[in-house]
């Protein structure tokens, strides 16, 4: 990172501090709707008198819950917002009159406030797994670690172009609350992928949407064998470099556009 | 232009730019579904506008709105390309080399300003010291003179949320000032600016261009603005209609004397053959006359005669000339 985007990273940083306790209500409000997926786990194998479901006990039920909706949170990003609301109010040339990027730029403001919930969000994984007694590796730790980069990167650039449609739209608000519900189900914030029927979980799984809860999660509660991290790591890396490079194509489309009619 | 032909001293040059953007425009038809149905329909914001700008030069750039300014500075500073036509900003094309050029120029797009609104001015104006790599003595030195200059010393340090808008307007002007651009594009710089800011602001200009040659590009509606301009340049409809000194544009579309006349028998004179009434009051009229009218023995008996107890004779405001540019231009639709 050069030193310009290391001073915007700085002061993007401090602006989100500013309003950060605003921020951390918006995500306390954001992960209740996964408490309330604890209590109807728990109703579930509760009243059915289940011990284990898809190879999920109720401790790994919870855990997952917690350890996801925290997981999800760090990575979802405000790209879409950010990009959608530039086009919309032509803040885009505000940027441009910089000797920067304008993508780099959007990057790191949402990296600014991502990673300022980065601490409660380790403290939130590490008290759930010492609480729940789960056992995890410093193997299972390290791969973690390289799909939530891989998922971090996979979900801006999604969001990048979902905010870039408002180019063609005015709004990207409703195509990004579309997309954000298709992660949210898709990606295993719900419930696990494993419950669902096998021929949606069997599309479901070629998808990288698993990557941003599912899996990060289900490593961290040993719910996956070891032997299929690496896997997990590659198939991040082939879905990254397809969604990066469709999303070079997609913005100099979009960059031609703005370049058009203003930003 | 060719770039050869381009004089040392020139800046800036455009040469027939031209810039189309499609809207979509609503269907007048009548009806609800006739009401919903959009069409696309091509306008054209910038037509054919060649001018060139000389280093060290203030230049003012009027036009109603809509006129095509923002769209031509848009194009100046590499946002937006033209369609048709070449523009070269010290000596480097503007869309192709955006982000070097952004390195020599400054930039004050009105309502879209540089500063965080959470964080005090000075975050801002540290950020552009790392962005454009402003030696620590250099960025002090400029700093503290913009700040006494424009009266900010007590205001940098609070959030920008809590400035007025006067205030906002002044540190975006030090924010884009800092790196010491050679050229400055201001789009309406001193909308909603109060009078002792705006007198400042225009106060920095004048520093900046005597003591650096700083070259000043300034869109404005407000005529006062014009005052500190070298050169005028007016945009109708993306047509460029008058590119010149203010003496040039008085002479044009001023060359025309106003006289206002006192007297408490108004009613009895008939002001009408002297000139053009533009206003009537109980004691007072105002007329527009011919100079040629102040050599006039009738008019000038009347004006010494027995029922006028006073009357004064001035060149036209430039709010005036240019109310009156602007009328010819739906004129000549």
């Amino acid at each position: 990172m050069s030193s310009t985007y290391l001073a915007l990273f700085k002061i993007s940083l401090k602006d989100k501090i500013a309003y950060f306790k605003d921020y951390m209500f918006s995500a306390v409000g954001r992960t209740l709707t996964y408490v309330l997926m604890i209590f109807v786990w728990n109703i579930i194998y509760f009243g059915g008198h289940f011990t284990t479901i898809k190879n999920f006990n109720l401790l790994q039920i919870d855990a997952y819950f917690v350890i996801g909706s925290a997981l999800f949170l760090l990575i979802n990003s405000n790209n879409d917002y950010i990009v959608s609301n530039d086009m919309k109010m032509g803040n885009v040339a505000k940027s441009l009159i910089k000797p920067l990027s304008y993508v780099y730029s959007v990057f790191i403001e949402s990296f600014s406030e991502n990673i300022l919930l980065l601490p409660s969000v380790l403290i939130v994984i590490f008290f759930t797994l010492y609480y729940t007694g789960l056992v995890t590796t410093l193997f299972s730790i390290i791969t973690v670690i390289i799909i939530i980069i891989i998922a971090y990167l996979i979900i801006n650039i999604l969001q990048f172009m979902i905010g870039s449609f408002a180019i063609y739209t005015s709004s990207a608000f409703g195509i990004s609350i579309l997309f954000f519900n298709i992660i949210e189900i898709l990606g295993g914030a719900i419930m696990p992928l494993t419950f669902f029927p096998s021929y949606v979980n069997n599309i479901v799984m070629l998808m990288p949407f698993q990557l941003f809860t599912y899996v990060p999660a289900s490593i961290l509660i040993g719910s996956i064998p070891s032997s299929t991290y690496i896997y997990y790591i590659f198939f991040g890396l082939f879905w990254l470099f397809i969604i990066a490079f469709v999303g070079y194509i997609f913005w100099n489309h979009v960059k031609k556009k703005i370049s058009s009619v203003g930003g | 232009m060719d770039n050869n032909n381009m004089d040392n001293n020139t800046i800036i040059t455009v040469d027939k730019v031209l810039k189309k953007y499609t809207v979509n425009e609503s269907n007048s038809k009548k009806g609800f579904l006739n009401g919903l149905r959009r069409k696309k329909v091509t306008k054209i914001a910038v037509r054919n506008v060649s001018l060139s700008i000389k280093k060290g030069s203030i230049i003012a750039l009027l036009g109603k709105n809509g006129s095509g300014k923002s769209t031509l500075i848009k194009m100046m500073t590499g946002i937006i390309y033209p369609d048709k036509g070449h523009i070269t900003v010290d000596g480097l094309s503007p869309y192709n080399d955006r982000k070097k050029l952004a390195t020599r120029v400054g930039v004050v797009l009105g309502a879209h300003g540089q500063l965080y609104w959470n964080l005090p001015a000075i975050d801002t104006f540290n950020f552009m010291k790392s962005m454009y790599k402003i030696p620590e003595v250099e960025f002090n030195k400029r700093l503290k003179s913009y700040l006494k200059l424009l009266s900010l010393n007590d205001v940098y340090k609070k959030p920008v949320r809590t400035m007025s808008l006067g205030e906002q307007m002044k540190c975006n002007f030090v924010a884009s000032m800092l790196h010491n651009p050679k050229i400055v594009f201001l789009d309406e710089p001193t909308i909603g600016v109060d009078l002792p800011s705006k007198s400042a602001l225009k106060e920095a200009i004048i520093n900046a261009r005597d003591n650096s040659g700083t070259t000043f590009l300034l869109t404005t509606h407000i005529v006062e603005d014009i005052e500190i301009a070298d050169n005028v340049i007016v945009i109708d409809k993306g047509r460029k209609k008058f590119d010149g000194t203010k003496k040039e544009l008085e002479k044009i579309f001023g060359d025309k004397r106003i006289v206002e006349v006192y007297s408490s028998k108004i009613k009895q004179i008939n002001f009408k053959s002297y000139g053009r009434i533009l206003l009537e009051k109980n004691d007072m009229i105002r007329l527009e006359v011919k100079p040629s009218m102040l050599k006039n023995k009738k008019f000038l008996t009347m004006l010494n005669g027995k029922y006028i107890s006073d009357y004064r004779v001035s060149e036209p405001h430039l709010s005036y000339i240019l109310s009156k540019l602007y009328k010819s231009f739906e004129n000549n639709k």
